[in-house]
């Protein structure tokens, strides 16, 4: 299903039935070809008819003798409609997932006025986002195999025959580039490396998820019928019954080839499962505690960072370090409050204080739980005399300017005694690296939303 | 499959049986093409964070990359190895060099660290050159042992082969 106009099987002119090409019969022309070109600048006047069919008759003859002598070379089993479609299936559900849950994540990372993700579960943003990575690490495989598979359909003469195959064919670029290009630009951000991207991830990453999720609907149109007969069991690999009058054999392998040596197409498939599922064990550890001891190949260990936990951004990157250690250090609570005020750490300690056993989940696809100690929220909101179901915004020691340098946080969140204020990571005090001296941290927010090094709370 | 022609039915005939171009076809066109405008409209429509350009070149670069060079290298080496590889190991040659190939190009920005901070020792915590080659040794043990099953195989039909005279 994932191939649309690359399938363009047996797409030869009529009359060129070739000697050295097996006399491979032709479909109808229903080409977009030069002739019809011809026959529409006849209408128009601008030529003899006959000459110029006389003229270009033999390029078109020689470009499809060509095509289909290049297509010819392709006798491979595993270059089938069946791998293709069975393969298409596969691709379609993993983008569906990763499409769906990235929009989650990215509406959780970028949240609009309608919508917040909710408090409970707690882990919600944390499988969200781990199925999203994951499930782009594993379609890794199955796309290179799909777009091999079906390669020596790329080439068909005449290229289009009719206004929705164009079309059909056109969202092959987007389709194609799109996917490429999302697990591409995914895996260098998971591995930090942005060199390559000379753009902003999320953004781009999002707006091209449309692009290719729109091109896999056209694809999915178009190769319905196909991947029905495939589900259905009416496609064996070979002629599918329903039009098997009108089937034309693309690559007839000759009768001593080796085509049975090496893998079959089943073989094939279940060696691209098991590069997805080395790809999976290796990698899933980052996330999924049990497969820890197996992650040698992922970006992060869970164990591993300052107090057993990972950093994304260090306090020297941040460059926050004089300020975070000042003994000036001042908490200010104001905004739309009846009391508003300012608290030095030794004041933040001595306030109410609540444990929580929650997780940092990164957009990379990495999370581990923690158990957090500090501050609930609400109950620092109270002592300010904030109204209820207010909107918060908390502001970092760094530049303002940097991107995620303050957060907003929703009234629901704001109200829940799981959103702490935290001062302890795992019964010490906070790390400088994990946000010393203050730091938010409430279930289900995307990890560069849990602001570090906190100055400064506004209620909005 | 072995031997036979290879038939695939392709759009054409889909085509013919007038089934592909019905109207669930045209909307899921229509549906796909929205989605399409909706991503071209956000690239263009964030020039800050996302320049059109370099979104397109990458993108359109990489469809070019993979068409004409990634793919026929892929061919270029699966043909070597159908034509030198002995019978009795070209399936677990085949396995290697795809699962292997594929562990190799997920692993290629790890192993060589260019997100690697310096200040900070959780990003990219491993050796990866040498965690790679650890998975490469457990992909070579399997697809060692598949060889060697094919091998033996091979050997007792050549054996029951000679018996029979």
């Amino acid at each position: 299903m994932w191939d649309a106009g690359r399938c363009c099987a047996g797409a030869l002119v009529p009359g060129l039935s070739d000697p050295t090409d097996g006399g491979v019969p032709a479909p109808p022309d229903r080409s977009l070809s030069l002739r019809r070109v011809v026959v529409q600048m006849q209408r128009f006047g601008m030529g003899g008819p006959d000459r110029l069919r006389h003229l270009t008759a033999p390029f078109e003859a020689r470009a499809a003798r060509t095509v289909a002598k290049f297509r010819h070379r392709f006798h491979s089993p595993l270059h089938s409609e069946w791998l293709a479609a069975v393969m298409g299936i596969a691709l379609g559900v993993s983008f569906t997932v990763c499409f769906l849950t990235g929009m989650v994540d990215y509406l959780a990372q970028n949240p609009p006025t309608w919508f917040h993700l909710p408090v409970h579960p707690i882990n919600l943003y944390r499988v969200t986002e781990g199925i999203h990575v994951l499930t782009g690490i594993v379609a890794i495989p199955l796309l290179l195999a799909k777009l091999w598979v079906v390669y020596p359909n790329l080439f068909s003469y005449p290229p289009v025959h009719g206004v929705a195959h164009a079309l059909e064919r056109l969202s092959l670029i987007p389709l194609v580039g799109g996917a490429l290009f999302e697990l591409a630009t995914g895996v260098a951000n998971i591995t930090y490396w942005y060199s390559p991207m000379p753009f902003n991830f999320t953004t781009a990453h999002f707006y091209v998820a449309w692009i290719a999720i729109g091109g896999l609907i056209v694809h999915i149109g178009a190769k319905l019928t196909l991947t029905r007969a495939v589900v259905s069991g009416r496609h064996s690999g070979e002629a599918m019954p329903a039009v098997e009058a009108t089937v034309t054999p693309m690559v007839p392998a000759p009768a001593n080839e080796s085509s049975a040596r090496g893998l079959s197409r089943r073989g094939l498939l279940a060696t691209v499962g098991a590069a997805a599922g080395v790809l999976f064990v290796t990698v899933a550890g980052e996330t999924v505690a049990p497969l820890r001891r197996l992650a040698l190949l992922a970006p992060r260990n869970p164990v591993i960072g300052p107090q057993s936990l990972p950093v994304n951004r260090t306090a020297a990157g941040a460059n926050v370090i004089a300020e975070a250690l000042s003994p000036d250090y001042r908490l200010v609570v104001d905004g739309n409050c009846r009391r508003p005020r300012s608290f030095t750490l030794d004041e933040l300690r001595s306030l109410p204080q609540r444990s929580a056993g929650l997780p940092i989940s990164c957009v990379e696809g990495w999370s581990a739980a923690a158990s957090w100690r500090g501050i609930p929220l609400p109950v620092l909101l109270a002592i300010v005399g904030a109204p209820q179901s207010s909107q918060i915004m908390v502001e970092s020691i760094e530049s303002q300017e940097r991107l995620y340098a303050n957060s907003i946080i929703d009234p629901q969140h704001a109200a829940d005694s799981d959103t702490l204020l935290a001062l302890e990571l795992n019964g010490e005090t906070l790390d400088l690296d994990h946000g010393f001296p203050v730091r938010l941290i409430a279930p289900d927010r995307p990890g560069v939303l849990q602001t570090k090094w906190i100055k400064h709370v506004v209620v909005l | 499959m072995s031997g036979q022609p290879e038939q695939v039915t392709g759009p054409d005939s889909v085509s013919s049986a007038g089934e592909e171009h019905g109207p669930t076809f045209w909307i899921l066109l229509g549906v796909g093409w929205i989605a399409i405008a909706i991503g071209l409209f956000g690239v263009f429509d964030h020039p800050r964070q996302a320049s059109a350009f370099n979104v397109f070149r990458l993108l359109v670069g990489l469809n070019i990359v993979n068409d004409a060079i990634v793919i026929p290298v892929l061919l270029l080496v699966a043909w070597a190895v159908r034509r030198w590889a002995p019978a009795w190991c070209l399936v677990s040659v085949q396995v290697w060099l795809i699962v292997g190939g594929i562990v190799t190009l997920y692993a290629y920005p790890l192993v060589g660290s260019y997100g690697k901070a310096r200040a900070n020792a959780s990003q990219l915590p491993f050796n990866y050159a040498h965690n790679l080659l650890i998975v490469l040794g457990c992909i070579t043990v399997a697809c060692g042992l598949l060889a060697y099953r094919s091998w033996r195989k091979e050997r007792t039909r050549r054996a029951s082969l000679e018996e029979c005279g």
